[in-house]
């Protein structure tokens, strides 16, 4: 079996690469279980302070689902279960530990969408983002509808996804889709420095911002409640 | 008729052609029938075009309107209202001045893009009332809520770049080029799947206003809906065989 993503350790960070170059990293079945034992692992070992996440190769951080698997799929009714039992993306977008995109090239549909919900997105000069989907007579569904319109302001993106068309990096970056822009030679370097830089902060104080930021997406009183809670509990 | 409607190909083009530039009760009465006639006809318009055939988008109310007591102002805002509810995308395409009730239609439409020239405010406070149809509502859902705020609070103009660096408009265009790049960009959506670009403004819209959680339900269960089509079969079939889909809106 070969592995679709490898791990390795640098001090308390993780860093994790999307390893099918030949297929741009597109995401598969295999990929993805592979990528929830090492979110649930992100999850539960508290020694890992943050971690970085980019693609292997030199083309593409992922170019999306892996559209091979398109006609193998489950019933519609068993995959909306199966989405129900083990949420990738609700695990993912409920970690505590901060994630970081380094983007290459291609960042595509379920690719773009799964650096949406990273924390901080750095990318290289020629990176291209892109949510696809509508060209194919379908929507983003790995949560792009709702998380891009949460990074981004309303008309970029309303046409990012109704057209499907891709944006530069230079515009991601105008736009505030990626808060680094760096070249190609630095870019996921950069990316570890930061995930460093971050891992070297009290890890309580670190997760306690992101679960307080989280709950802004709560009604306001409701989000401040939240926030004085995990302010509390910490100085006990 | 100082609103008008056209159609070419699967593409509705609504133009303003507004006396002074400013909306009176028969154009909101124009564009609310021109709102509900797009909607109803999913099945042959795809995406919807907003523009101006005068030099300037739209800079306000007519007289006859701000004279209206408040109780019927209240009444103003449904025609912007149903423009925000067309099912298609919409895209509103601005040049010139672009205040008051014009820079408020063009909240109500997904898509922003304007000329070089174009310049952008909210002078309302200035003249010592508040907007009427919509803009402290929509422009902080835009916009955020400091930039909205700036504009809102100080009445202040701001020129096309600075609207393009806050995220108002996604895309500046010379002027004689607005009508061609803004026909390209509804060619474009019109030709990827129509059920897929009205779900995904539905995704957007809906998932806008509930917590991350409940909106990502919507856009799967909008997913799993779409998987059913015919036009998905299709998409997918055509991306395999390397060659352009053929939508049939099913």
């Amino acid at each position: 079996m070969p592995n679709f993503i490898d791990a390795e350790r640098c001090e308390d960070v993780l860093i994790l690469r999307l390893n099918r170059p030949d297929s741009l990293n597109a995401l598969n079945t295999a990929m993805r279980d592979e990528l929830w034992q090492y979110l649930m692992l992100l999850r539960d070992d508290f020694s890992i302070k943050s971690a970085v996440l980019y693609g292997g190769g030199d083309k593409a951080f992922s170019a999306g689902a892996d559209i091979t698997e398109f006609g193998t799929a489950p019933s519609i009714i068993d995959a909306r279960a199966a989405r129900e039992n083990r949420d990738l993306w609700d695990l993912m977008q409920s970690l505590d530990t901060p994630l970081i995109a380094a983007l290459q090239g291609y960042s595509f549909g379920a690719g773009l969408e799964m650096a949406l919900y990273c924390d901080l997105r750095v990318a290289e000069h020629n990176a291209l983002f892109a949510l696809p989907e509508v060209k194919l007579g379908y929507i983003p569904s790995a949560g792009g509808t709702q998380t891009l319109p949460r990074h981004i302001g309303a008309s970029d993106s309303s046409m990012m996804i109704t057209s499907g068309n891709s944006i530069n990096a230079e515009k991601a970056y105008q736009i505030g889709l990626i808060q680094y822009l760096t070249d190609h030679s630095q870019y996921l370097q950069f990316a570890i420095d930061l995930a460093l830089e971050i891992s070297q902060m009290n890890p309580k104080i670190v997760r306690a911002i992101k679960r307080s930021v989280r709950s802004s997406e709560m009604e306001i009183s409701e989000g401040l409640a939240y926030e004085a809670r995990v302010r509390l509990s910490l100085s006990r | 008729m100082s609103i008008n409607i056209s159609y070419e190909d699967h593409i509705a083009i609504i133009s303003l052609e507004l006396v002074e530039d400013c909306f009176d009760l028969d154009s909101l009465g124009e564009l609310i029938q021109h709102s509900s006639t797009v909607s109803m006809d999913v099945e042959d318009i795809y995406v919807v075009i907003i523009h101006s055939l005068n030099s300037s988008f739209a800079i306000g109310w007519s007289p006859e309107i701000l004279d209206k007591t408040s109780d019927d102002q209240v009444a103003i805002g449904a025609a912007f209202k149903a423009i925000a509810e067309i099912k298609q995308p919409t895209i509103a395409v601005m040049s010139g001045s672009v205040l008051s009730a014009g820079l408020e239609l063009s909240l109500s439409c997904d898509i922003r893009i304007a000329s070089r020239n174009s310049l952008f405010a909210f002078p309302e406070t200035k003249m010592g009332y508040v907007p009427l149809a919509g803009a402290t509502q929509r422009l902080p859902r835009a916009i955020g809520r400091s930039n909205a705020l700036r504009m809102l609070l100080t009445g202040e103009e701001i020129d096309a770049d600075e609207a393009l660096r806050i995220g108002l408009v996604s895309e500046l265009v010379d002027d004689e080029q607005l009508n061609l790049r803004s026909r390209e960009i509804a060619e474009i959506i019109a030709s990827r799947g129509p059920i897929a670009t009205r779900f995904a403004k539905e995704a957007i819209l809906r998932g806008s206003e509930v917590g991350l959680s409940e909106g990502l339900q919507t856009e799967l269960d909008l997913t799993v809906i779409l998987q059913s089509t015919e036009d998905r079969a299709e998409g997918v079939a055509a991306f395999m065989e390397k060659r352009d889909p053929v939508f049939k809106n099913r």
